[in-house]
Parts: C-alpha cells; structure tokens; sequence
C-alpha cells in the first residue's frame, strides 16, 4: 500500500523555488531517506508533504487521500512528523510529551482513554524510556530526549513518519539506535520518509534514496542503483570509495 | 492529583478573601452586623457598605486578576515564553490608551464606550504582537516590541495628560494609569464582566492547542493543531479579558506572569492545564492585596496597580534570570 504519493510538487517561498516538480511515493513497510547538500531543499520538501510550506503546484496523497481535502486533524492520523529543531517551550514529564502523539486522537497531556493510554505505554517501551516516563524533559540527555520525540511519532499509530535529519547532534551508538527504531517501524509496516546527511548510515538502512540538488529530485531508487562515486562527486563534490552499502568519503574533490 | 488538590484549595482561598473583604475596611462594624447585611438583613447603612462598597470592590479586584492570570496563561502558551503577558506585552497600556482616549476627547456618550475602546486598544496590542511572532521567532524580540509597544502607549498617554484640559481631567488620567479597584460598582462590574467572561472563555477553548505548541508551531501543526485558529483565539481572548479587566480597574501589571509562574509546577506545566488555576490564583491576588491596601493606614489610598507592580516587578526579573535557554 502507498502511503504517500507526491506528484508534481513545487514549493515556493515568496517567488524563490525551494522544490520543483518533485515526484516521490512511500510504500507502507519502506524506508525512504533522502539525500542532498545544504541548501537542496529536502527539508522544504518534507515541509510541503506536511503542508508546513505553501505548495505552488502539485498533489500530495497520504494513504490515498488528497490531503488538500484533509482536515489538519484528519491528516495528523496519517502522518507524524519530527521537526528538524525541537526546543521544550516548558519541562513537561516525558508520559505528557508522548501523550502529545495522541492529540489527533482527542487525547490531551492529563486525558488519555484507554486505548491511548496504551499507545502510550507500548511507544515508551519500544524506544525504551519507560523508565524515564516521570523525569523533566529537561533533565534528560540528547540522546534520551529523541527517543522521547521518537515515542511521541509513534504514539500516534500513523501509517507514514516524516523525520527530518533526526540523527543530527547524536553520537554514533545513539544514531544507530535512533536508526533501529525507524527500521522497527518500518518493520511492523509503517512507511518512512527521512533526511539524513550521514551517507553512510543512509546507505545501511535506506530501502530507497532519494537524491536532492538545486530543488530537484535528480535520482531515486535503491542503494544499490544510485550509490555511486560519480553521484556523491556530481552532488556533493566529494571523492567518495562505495563497496556495495558501504561508504568512504576520503574527501572534497 | 495535585491539580485537583490545587483547584479546590484556590477556589476555598478565593471565595474566603472576598468573605473577608466584606468585614474589613475603613470602619469597623461588628461581624454579626456584616454577615447580617449579606444575607439581605441588617440596618440599610450597613447593607450600603457591604453591598455597595466592600463586596464590589472585592469582585472586582477578582474578576480583574481572573482576567489578567489567564491572560498571561495562554499567551505565554501561545508564544511558548514565561515572560509573556499582557503587561511586559504592551497589552494593558494600549488598552488604557485606548479608554484614556475616548476619555479625553469626551467621546464617551454611552457607559460601554469605555470598555470598547479599552478592548479595541487590547486587541491591536495583542493582534500586532501575534504578527510579529509570526515574522520573528525570537522571543527576545517580541518582548522588546511588547516593550516599545508600552513605552509607545506611555508617551501618547503622556501628551494626552500634557495637555489635559483641567486638574480634574488629569487626576483622572493618572488614577487610570495607577489602577484601581476602589469605588467600582456592581454596575461597572456588570459592563465589563461579560467581556472578561467572554475573552476568558474564549482561551479556554483554545487550551488543547497551546498543549501541543509546547512541542514547537510546526510540530503542533503536524498534530492537527489550526495555526491560524489558534493565534486568533488566543488574540481574540487575551485583548477581550484584557481589555474588560483594564476597562474596570486601569492598567494593573504582572499578576498575568506571577500567576501562572507559581501554578505551573503543580499542573506538570501543562499550558492547557495552566489556565484555569492561574485564572484563581490572579484573582486570589488581587483580592488580598487589595484587603492589604484597605488595611493599611495613608492619607491618600494606595493604588491597586502600584502595589502589584512593586511585588511583580522584581518578580518578573527573578523569573527571567531563572531561563537557562538563550533563544
């Protein structure tokens, strides 16, 4: 099944062109990273499936519905999103923040039903802060809190994750266990749409890239297909060693 | 739990304040007599003064700190900053600008003209602020446009008083400035009441979304959260029970930061949870500050608005040196 489905997309800010005429679909059971130098407009590509940027032109589908027909609340059941910058506004306890995950549900911080309730509990088990669920968001380490943010997207049961380059800032045992989640959730048949700039992590656990340059999709299939030393010289200009998933960049060409 | 505990004690807080309010003032009168002129019976002197001095005044000193705590409440969710308020914002001083206007100019040909005008004045404050949050997303900067906003307001209500036409005039002017809740009636509560109630109605509808603006605007967005809806409940309710508290009493500072500063750990700093005990706790305030200034002896009565901005003022400083965050 399709998760999402983007055709045609242009996005626009005042008259500059973040994303042109891109083309991208997420199956559900597929992880989906997309690649590209700062400035590519990946996260404004994200941005536009969520309806976060104003969409110039095109038609973006979440489980086979137009999300221009969608009711903001309607659209957050079928998609969780974790933003690039996720600064607290307040140190609420790590159970409230996950609890937000159910907010398209009806549920509130103090006022989860039963089946909410349990969304909560089995998402603070599968990132594993359930020890953490009473502790200040403001006591925790940057490894811990993304795994707090990680509960919250599940939480919410959506069959598509939109992440946005959530592995930023993390030391490597905290990328990979941020990466294995998504693998989990990918797993048990969600689909994934997620910016990385580590090419190599990317290459580890992508199913599929997609590659970003001047705000257009100029590639999109397998790691095996578009992993390449002349696309990682034509996109990021660096000399680049690929050996099947494994990458060296050895440096700027 | 806590919350529940927390609710209960400020409604038992309040409700024994504005008792108390109806037995202490000027003169003594014996208990028995007050509780007597309460309840309908007693001398017509003392039914006067409880009814028509005291408990009045003790209502109004309420319903203006219910106002200005939920204020603050929800638009410190909304800009997701302790430091917001309708004070720091510039919110009560256009809206005393605003009333101050049709004051000066002689325009107020009906009672509720002053209410409006103060209400139009809240509004432009907090609809230019919500603006500005939308162009900028430095707190810092929006605190210091609140802070031009006041100074701006400040100024205008300055040369209104520097031209004021007599002493009467200006003695009223500056009563306004200070803030009181001293002579009101229960018909000038009546007039502003329902905007108050109306604004403070209108912010708890909108207390699910300030929940999820905790996370940040685009990941509130992304759970279902209408930006757009949002910014202008919160607008909408914050210069509506801004305005009506500012129409009754003046400009009155910095109960809308302390409020909901203090409550805030007992609601595990749930911004939608926030709302109602802050709205308790701001009119808990403002009723016994103002037994404390009926209490306290001076030739000349204390205003409301000094006595709070005394308290609130090093309040707020000590709440901005606790954020750890630079933003």
């Amino acid at each position: 099944m399709t998760v999402l489905r983007v055709d045609d997309l242009t996005v626009k800010s005042s008259e500059t062109v973040l994303v042109e005429a891109a083309k991208v679909s997420v199956s559900a059971g597929e992880l989906v990273v997309v690649l590209g130098p700062n400035g590519a407009g990946k996260t404004s590509l994200l941005k536009g499936v969520l309806g976060l940027a104003t969409i110039a032109n095109g038609r973006v589908e979440l489980s086979g519905r137009d999300v221009s027909e969608l009711a903001p609340i309607e659209q957050a059941r079928l998609v969780s999103y974790l933003p690039q910058k996720q600064a607290l506004a307040w140190p609420n306890r790590v159970r409230d923040l996950v609890a937000l995950g159910r907010f398209s549900h009806g549920a509130a911080m103090g006022r989860l039903g039963e089946i909410d309730a349990a969304a909560v509990e089995a998402a603070l088990v599968a990132c594993d802060v359930s020890h953490l669920a009473e502790r200040r968001a403001d006591t925790l380490s940057g490894g811990e809190i993304s795994r707090v943010h990680f509960a919250r997207a599940f939480a919410a049961g959506a069959p598509l994750l939109v992440a946005d380059e959530p592995v930023a800032a993390l030391d490597p045992r905290h990328q990979f266990r941020v990466m294995d989640l998504i693998a989990d959730y990918v797993k048990q048949g969600g689909g994934a749409l997620v910016v990385l700039h580590d090419i190599a992590l990317a290459a580890k656990y992508a199913d599929r890239l997609i590659w970003m340059q001047d705000a257009r999709i100029v590639a999109d299939g397998t790691v095996e297909d578009t992993l390449n030393s002349s696309r990682m010289a034509d996109i990021y200009g660096v000399a680049a060693r690929i050996d099947g998933r494994r990458v060296e960049v050895l440096g700027p060409l | 739990m806590t919350a529940r505990w927390l609710g209960l004690g400020l409604v038992l807080a309040c409700v024994f304040g504005i008792a108390l309010s109806a037995f202490i003032g000027s003169t003594w009168i014996e208990p028995s007599r007050i509780v007597a002129a309460i309840f309908g019976a007693g001398s017509a002197g003392d039914h006067v003064i409880v009814w028509q001095i005291r408990l009045p005044r003790a209502f109004a000193a309420f319903a203006v700190g219910a106002a200005l705590g939920i204020s603050g409440a929800a638009l410190q969710g909304l800009l997701r900053n302790p430091l917001a308020e309708p004070g720091v914002l510039g919110v009560s001083a256009m809206s005393a600008l605003g009333a101050t206007f049709v004051l000066y100019w002689g325009l107020v040909f009906a009672a509720w003209v002053v209410p409006v005008a103060a209400i139009l004045g809240a509004l432009a404050a907090t609809g230019l602020i919500a603006l500005a949050a939308i162009w900028t997303r430095s707190v810092v900067t929006l605190i210091l446009i609140g802070v031009g906003l006041s100074s701006f307001a400040g100024a205008v209500m300055a040369l209104l008083m520097n031209f004021a036409p007599s002493p009467f005039a200006l003695s009223d002017m500056v009563n306004w400035m200070l803030g009181s809740v001293a002579n009101r009636s229960l018909n000038d509560l009546a007039l502003s009441g329902p905007f108050m109630l109306a604004g403070a109605v209108i912010l708890w509808l909108s207390r699910r979304g300030l929940s999820a603006l905790t996370l940040g605007e685009d990941a509130a967005a992304s759970l279902g959260v209408n930006l757009q809806r949002q910014r202008i409940l919160v607008v909408l309710g914050a210069g509506l029970a801004t305005g009506g508290a500012v129409a009754l009493a003046g400009a009155i500072g910095f109960v809308g930061i302390i409020a909901p500063h203090v409550v805030r750990p007992f609601v595990r700093h749930d911004p939608a949870r926030v709302l109602v005990p802050s709205a308790l706790l701001g009119g808990l305030i403002l009723v016994l500050a103002d037994l404390v200034i009926r209490t306290v002896s001076t030739t000349t009565e204390l205003k409301l608005g000094v006595v709070a901005a005394l308290i609130g003022a090093p309040a707020f400083i000590w709440i901005a040196m606790q954020r750890r965050t630079g933003e």
